[in-house]
């Protein structure tokens, strides 16, 4: 990688859904949706290690997980039987108005399959907030909105919705609106903790890599190289035990 | 991503000059090459890390390279300021020669804590450029772009980020739903990339 | 409602820090276990029952449960093994006593065989006596280096076949390869030029 004239390839990514030139309209990729959806992605293509650490949505990702358990409301088209939970929301008054509940986006996907059930889109995605989000993305607290504000979202997105084109424009939107100020804050090292906690799980993600590599040069300028150093594992094992420690007194 | 120290591993195999203390009249072989003869008082070329292991037994002197003057290095910060683009430095390696230069022979290098001062100042500037340069392809979506003259420390500073933010950003552009792909003129225009790469040449 | 017990498990573990590995929650993982059964039972009592007129969205929905049950299951036990995983490279093949006391069997199975698998590979890089992968990881300044006890440690063999005997705030000058774990572990630490 040394040497004058050599290209670094930082990187290369795939965009699944390409826009026409000019018309700047997303048009289907080559894959169609539903054969894979990334609430269920599995990346076997990518080694673990890498994949711990992974920002896409995999199979064992925690993320993607619970951010497809975020609840969203809705109302039932048909009488679905057999489930004891649902059983509460027909028996209280008979079809006087549309029942209504609040249910996990995962099985929200099922009662879709068979058209049983419409949703309304959650609050941090409706119009309103898209407004919000559109007219300046950089004031919200998107971790206080929805923690999984991304993947939610793609999430709910990727369901049979009228506003689901919109939802994923906010979405991409927001989130290049947002990508300078958090690489601004990830840099700036000193008690950032205010602004973390404005960040969403994924943003939150990015902004911790910035943040380990302007440490690691921080320590660099300062102290210089061949210092070896205690486990940071061991150093917080210790920490603990003496704040468990003084708990105890 | 590579660490600091790594980068610094890379900078000690430059080449810089060092006045000996001591006589040695054959070539020392390496795996990096041959070097000496060594003679009291002759300036000759030795790898970094040579001289830095030479210097710490008090066995030479440092000279400092040509770039590391007050003067030369205020040179380059206001062309750099000027330009619009990176500009080509002396080495690769300013801020880890610097660095180590100045831990070890400080007293080798006049003026050391000025050069630091305005190294730290070069690397702000064209870190800061690298940063907007970053936040404009993300921004406009554009496909490729290319940057040359980077420094390996340089491109480590953007490099852990920058993949991520790119898959995020896939992440969110595919599997899109096609229910409700339809004609909407007030759309931002500018292609998204179908494949994105950022080059970044030194 | 279905899988919250499982859903509950994971947020146990997203809550603990990264670096550190809570106890193992077995009891957790056979209700859910459990849930999984019951639901499949479920399931076939529905087919064998009505042949016509089945009831799709509660066969589906359980269905779901039943996969989404095995994912979060597998991420539950896939995570602390890479955080095990990790721990192998920071701190060496000796667990802190706690954390050793939050695996279960097969997960301390594993870790023994992860590090017998990593051993045997060491040995096989170069020709004679392998390559320790887990040191220099960045790239050394110098073969020797100075250090302070920072507790009385006892007997320490050198490759010399010296024997040390480290006691506390003592300084000593010892080969970068021996320090380097001994410094990992926080019984020395490196005395700053």
């Amino acid at each position: 990688m040394v040497g004058p004239g050599l290209v670094v390839q930082i990187n290369e990514s795939l965009f699944q859904g390409k826009r026409k030139y000019n018309r700047g309209r997303l048009r289907l990729g080559d894959r169609k949706p539903e054969e894979r959806s990334d609430e269920n992605e599995e990346n076997s293509d990518e080694d673990e290690i890498n994949m711990y650490r992974n920002i896409k949505p995999h199979y064992f990702s925690i993320d993607a997980i619970m951010a497809a358990q975020e609840k969203i409301q809705c109302s039932f088209i048909k009488k679905v039987e057999h489930v004891d939970f649902l059983d509460s929301i027909y028996s209280d008054k008979d079809e006087e108005s549309d029942p209504k509940i609040e249910l996990p986006l995962w099985m929200v996907k099922v009662f879709l399959v068979g058209k049983s059930i419409q949703f309304d889109m959650p609050k941090a995605y409706n119009e309103i907030y898209r407004g919000v989000l559109t007219a300046d993305a950089n004031v919200v607290d998107l971790f206080k909105l929805c923690k999984h504000f991304y993947l939610f979202g793609k999430f709910l997105s990727q369901l049979e919705h009228r506003e689901a084109y919109e939802v994923r424009r906010t979405l991409i939107q927001t989130f290049i609106d947002r990508f300078k100020q958090t690489m601004d804050w990830a840099q700036n090292i000193d008690d950032n903790q205010p602004c973390f906690n404005r960040l969403d799980c994924l943003e939150r993600l990015i902004f911790n890599d910035a943040r380990v590599a302007q440490q690691h040069l921080n320590i660099y300028l300062t102290e210089g190289s061949g210092q070896m150093e205690i486990a940071a594992m061991i150093l917080n094992y210790r920490k603990r035990k003496i704040h468990e420690s003084r708990v105890l007194e | 991503m590579m660490h600091p120290a790594e980068i610094e591993f890379l900078a000690e195999n430059e080449i810089i000059q060092i006045v000996p203390t001591f006589n040695h009249a054959s070539h020392v072989h390496l795996i990096c090459g041959s070097y000496g003869p060594f003679r009291a008082g002759l300036p000759l070329n030795v790898p970094i890390w040579v001289a830095l292991n030479l210097r710490q037994k008090k066995t030479c002197r440092i000279l400092a390279p040509d770039w590391m003057t007050v003067d030369k290095l205020q040179e380059r910060l206001e062309e750099e300021k000027a330009s619009k683009f990176f500009t080509q430095l002396p080495t690769n390696y300013y801020l880890e020669i610097t660095q180590m230069l100045l831990t070890v022979a400080s007293e080798d290098i006049p003026q050391g804590n000025d050069i630091k001062t305005a190294v730290k100042d070069l690397w702000d500037l064209r870190i800061a450029k690298l940063r907007s340069s970053v936040d404009l392809f993300v921004k406009e979506g554009r496909v490729q772009a290319s940057l040359n003259h980077l420094t390996p420390m340089e491109i480590n500073s953007v490099r852990p980020v920058f993949p991520d933010t790119l898959d995020a950003l896939m992440t969110l552009h595919e599997h899109i739903n096609s229910s409700d792909d339809r004609e909407d003129s007030s759309q931002s225009s500018g292609a998204t990339p179908s494949s994105t790469s950022f080059s970044l040449s030194l | 409602m279905y899988c919250d017990k499982v859903v509950e498990l994971l947020k146990e573990l997203e809550r603990s820090r990264e670096d550190t590995i809570p106890p193992y929650n077995n009891d957790g993982i056979n209700q859910v276990l459990s849930e999984m059964k019951t639901l499949d039972a479920e399931i076939i009592d529905f087919l064998r029952k009505q042949k016509d007129n089945l009831p799709l969205d509660a066969i589906r929905l359980r269905r779901a449960a039943i996969e989404r049950n095995k994912r979060c299951l597998m991420t539950y036990i896939w995570t602390r093994l890479q955080r095990l995983k990790e721990m192998r490279w920071e701190i060496g093949a000796i667990l802190p006593s706690d954390v050793r006391q939050n695996l279960s069997q097969s997960e301390i199975e594993w870790f023994n065989n992860y590090c017998k698998t990593l051993v045997s590979y060491m040995k096989t890089i170069g020709s004679d006596t392998g390559l320790n992968l887990t040191q220099d990881t960045k790239p050394p300044k110098s073969l020797y280096t100075e250090v302070r006890s920072l507790v009385d440690a006892g007997k320490l063999e050198l490759e010399s076949g010296e024997v040390l005997i480290l006691r506390k705030n003592s300084q000593y000058m010892l080969s970068r390869s021996q320090a380097e774990p001994l410094i990992r572990q926080g019984i020395l630490e490196q005395v700053r030029q």
